[in-house]
């Protein structure tokens, strides 16, 4: 508790200017909305295309299947117009939303272009019929080589401003949603949510009060635990900003996100390979351990991917993976951190210290839950809705002929150009050196989380609902 | 813009019983309302987050306390966009 040495002058007014004050709300103010409009923009386009007979196919260019260089070379010389056209596209869209972001533009567009042409060169890759061979998923190609530049070379401070990984997986989870019917996310939603909400909750106390018994203090140890048990990084940031925390205790929170994150990439799939789990399990166990929604999907696309390629030997179909992952962590998790958030603002100013530091915290009210609310779970739902509107106009037999192929598949080769962009991203921006120095007690209390998430979940997704999430794959 | 650290000693704490009459963080300059800026200043918050989120709301970092703060907290350290300061 700070000291009382005198009170503020009566008199004193602050001086304020509009131009300066911050712009609250809107949808066009931060990049939650804009992955909505920008995401359901392309499904609208890719509806349009399709209802008038048409499709964005020529525009969703993907890598074929290839068994030698000149092939590949052939290949993309072959697209090198939808290419083109294709970078346009995602320039013109990000490039606007970088703008009235107030991003910078001049240093946005050229590294964005760098991080097309190397998007479309993993992609390539990825599409080598030896890849899965050598374990080339995508999702892991782009990471270890995005990590692999950033910590030998010094990236420039203006590609830096291309790398937006919070961005792209807004907008692939958008895109994501028109892939997934609506029913489906009645269905599974409250599963979902039953399950996240006990491994979040027992995550959260772990940690937390391992950080207290430690010493640590108890804004410190709310931005671990909540960091660890609902979205990783931007837990930690509305937590940090909900109780007032220190720079540096975000900092930290944020560096054990990152870590362990990036571990998981890596285990989860692995692991799950070698237990023989189905992608729909995979997918569950996935998005009720991970820290982070773009790690997370990194992780389940490259199961899904492995599955993809192992002629049948693990069960499920291979979308499975991202999809009840997606269930597991988007509805299942990040839609409740505006709640978490205002729970421990208001302990936070009534049970703990609203002086902290001479930082008098302003009463909390309910509108946090909505400010911090994630928008793009919006355009998820609507983009899914949309999707089963059109589709139900059709047979099964027909949705599988007509509609898959010229509205379905386009979306989501759409979508899986933003998780490359995100993937590589993840790699280039991770500068090790960088990071904060934990200190072994926030690591401590951290991983005391990390290995109850990652035990509970493991339960719960292959053992108590095993059979649920299988079917949801299937 | 001021990087000095507040210490406990320097702090003045507000009158509650005026709370409306004392400034607001929104019209300090101490806050840092720079999305960019604070990417750069909070480590790895770029790498799997956003300061250009929802889930940052209004929170922005004060130099002054190296703290997240809301627009609507005070401080008896105030000192206006203008560079009028209050208290000393």
């Amino acid at each position: 508790m700070n000291q009382v040495t005198s009170e503020l002058p009566a008199s004193v007014r602050p001086s304020v200017s509009a131009a300066t004050q911050t712009a609250r709300g809107g949808v066009f103010s931060n990049e939650d909305w804009w992955s909505v409009w920008i995401g359901l923009l392309l499904v609208v386009i890719a509806w349009l295309g399709f209802a008038s007979g048409s499709s964005i196919k020529w525009l969703a260019a993907a890598p074929a299947k290839w068994s030698s260089v000149a092939q590949a070379g052939a290949d993309i010389a072959a697209h090198l117009p939808n290419y083109a056209v294709l970078f346009v596209v995602f320039a013109l869209l990000f490039g606007i939303a970088s703008t009235v972001l107030k991003q910078r533009l001049a240093h946005f567009l050229p590294a964005f272009l760098v991080l097309f042409v190397v998007s479309l060169l993993i992609f390539e890759t990825a599409a080598w019929t030896q890849a899965s061979h050598y374990n080339l998923e995508a999702p892991l190609v782009a990471l270890l080589l995005g990590l692999v530049i950033s910590n030998v070379v010094r990236l420039p401070a203006w590609f830096l401003a291309g790398l937006r990984v919070e961005f792209f997986i807004k907008v692939g989870i958008v895109l994501l949603g028109a892939t997934l019917p609506f029913t489906l996310l009645v269905w599974a939603g409250p599963v979902a949510v039953g399950q996240a909400t006990a491994v979040s909750l027992l995550t959260f106390f772990v940690i937390f009060f391992t950080g207290r018994a430690l010493g640590l203090d108890r804004r410190f140890a709310a931005v671990l635990g909540v960091g660890g048990a609902v979205c990783g990084v931007s837990a930690a940031i509305a937590i940090a900003g909900a109780v007032r925390a220190k720079r540096e205790q975000a900092s930290v929170a944020i560096t054990l996100v990152v870590l362990w994150a990036i571990v998981m990439i890596f285990v989860l799939p692995f692991t799950s390979h070698a237990l023989g789990l189905s992608t729909g399990v995979a997918g569950a166990w996935i998005g009720t351990s991970e820290f982070a929604d773009a790690a997370g999907i990194a992780a389940a696309q490259a199961y899904g991917d492995i599955a993809r390629n192992a002629g049948g030997a693990i069960a499920g179909v291979p979308e499975a993976a991202v999809q009840n992952f997606t269930l597991m962590k988007v509805v299942g998790r990040d839609i409740w951190i505006g709640i978490w958030a205002f729970v421990l603002a208001w302990v936070a100013t009534t049970r703990w210290d609203a002086f902290e530091d001479g930082v008098q915290a302003k009463k909390v009210n309910v509108g946090e839950i909505w400010a911090r609310f994630p928008k793009f779970v919006i355009g998820f739902v609507i983009a899914s809705a949309l999707i089963t509107w059109i589709a139900s106009a059709y047979s099964l037999a027909d949705y599988r002929k007509v509609v898959t192929p010229d509205l379905v598949a386009p979306i989501t080769a759409l979508r899986t150009w933003a998780f490359t962009f995100c993937f590589l991203s993840i790699g280039l921006t991770t500068r090790f050196g960088s990071l904060s120095k934990a200190g072994w007690k926030p690591f401590v209390a951290f991983t005391a989380g990390v290995a109850i998430n990652i035990i509970i979940g493991y339960v719960l997704s292959v053992h108590v609902f095993a059979a649920y999430w299988d079917s949801v794959g299937h | 813009m001021s990087r000095m650290s507040a210490t406990s000693t320097e702090i003045v704490v507000l009158a509650r019983r005026q709370p409306m009459e004392t400034p607001r963080c929104a019209d300090c300059r101490h806050r840092l309302d720079d999305r960019q800026a604070i990417e750069r200043r909070v480590s790895g918050l770029a790498v799997f987050g956003s300061a250009y989120g929802a889930s940052i709301g209004e929170s922005r970092l004060c130099v002054l306390h190296d703290r997240l703060v809301s627009p609507d907290d005070r401080c008896a350290r105030f000192s206006a966009l203008d560079g009028s300061a209050i208290s000393g």
